[in-house]
């Protein structure tokens, strides 16, 4: 039997339907009707696609919804703990700069006591003095001396807390 | 609840948007078998498919806001998930299920003639499975759209979607594909 192109050739430029549900136009049909070999084709195109269409499809197992709760959970935990290592750049100088205030209003308070007082004070506090200063990390640290004179001189000589001003914490 | 099954993916896909919950999970009821078979003719590897699939619904979770309308549902979920297969394969060195040999020549279409299985195996078997084993012959580009159109059953605007080929180009390639396959299988669907 000689090859007929016809089909074939629409076939491979798309303009012939080959899915099951669409009806070709009506040259297509009459040329079906009457070619034997693009009937064949055409029909076995069709009875391929319906078994494909039809083969067993796989179903997800039993744990799979399980499964994904578990690694949304996962997910999700994971995305917050992100948020709070990259605190915003803009919150994080709002810290150092409340630390900073915070010190300075420390040693003004402290020489408007007269700490700072280039004469030398002659009224030396016996008891012993607690102060407050807080870090930029709203981390409170607290210095303790026995004079208002010892307490200026710990809290300057605080190393640590030096460090942590400078070091924007 | 039962509402949820009335709507279309894209206002599945909106009401998850605005918190609601209840339309994800909608979601991966509707894709979940849907993609594994798709993803499973990539991985050859059933719990690896699953593996894959459950990544995609949880990069749907997070990445809710970056869906736009504009873009079909199916598309966006596929092209994750076919995203997600492609790394995980190459990871593996087993990048060649999904290459494509050659540019888009017209001459590229023939089915390897390497069948894997004999004729005495090949009669024992469901014509369906000999079918399904052809199409792994296929080139990849003519198997991924058979599986698109046979299997997952989308429209030819989806997978031009998807695969961001014009329609035509997607009607001819699956009658391609379909051509090859008949070639292939003429002497058992007689
Ligand atoms: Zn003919």
């Amino acid at each position: 039997m000689e090859k007929c192109g016809r089909i074939e050739e629409m076939i491979i430029s798309g303009s012939l339907e080959t899915d099951l549900a669409v009806e070709n136009d009506e040259a297509v049909m009459r040329h079906i009707t009457e070619c034997a070999e693009c009937r064949a084709l055409i029909d076995d195109i069709k009875k391929i696609s319906s078994k494909i269409a039809g083969h067993e499809k796989i179903k997800v197992s039993d744990g799979f919804d399980h499964a994904l709760k578990i690694k949304l959970e996962a997910a999700k935990n994971e995305i917050s703990a992100d948020e709070v290592k990259t605190v915003p750049f803009f919150t994080r100088m709002v810290y150092y700069a409340s630390g900073v205030a915070a010190v300075m209003i420390g040693f003004m308070y402290i020489s408007s006591l007269g700490v700072f007082d280039n004469k030398k004070s002659n009224d030396v506090i016996t008891a012993p003095v607690t102060f407050t200063v807080a870090s930029n990390n709203n981390e409170t640290k607290t210095v303790t001396a026995d004079s208002l004179e010892n307490l200026r001189e710990n809290v300057v000589n605080d190393e640590e807390l030096r460090l942590k001003v400078n070091a924007g914490e | 609840m039962a509402d949820l099954k009335r709507l279309s993916d894209e206002e599945l896909m909106f009401r998850f948007q605005k918190g609601d919950d209840s339309a994800y999970n909608e979601i991966v009821e509707r894709y979940k078998n849907k993609l594994l078979n798709h993803i499973f003719y990539y991985m050859k590897d059933r719990e690896w498919a699953e593996d894959i699939v459950q990544d995609t619904f949880v990069r749907v979770y997070l990445n809710k806001d970056k869906y736009k309308e504009i873009a079909k549902v199916s598309t966006w979920i596929y092209t994750i998930a076919i995203n997600l297969a492609k790394t995980a394969l190459s990871r593996n060195g087993k990048m060649n299920a999904f290459s494509i040999t050659g540019k888009d020549g017209e001459n590229d279409y023939e089915i390897k003639d390497k069948h894997t299985t004999t004729d005495g195996d090949v009669l024992k078997n469901e014509l369906s499975d000999v079918i399904m084993s052809s199409i792994d012959e296929l080139e990849e580009k003519f198997r991924e759209i058979v599986m698109l159109r046979d299997v997952d059953e989308m429209s030819y605007e989806e997978i031009a979607a998807l695969l961001k080929i014009p329609t035509g180009t997607v009607k001819s390639r699956l009658n391609r594909a379909r051509l090859n396959l008949r070639d292939a299988l003429s002497e058992y669907i007689r």
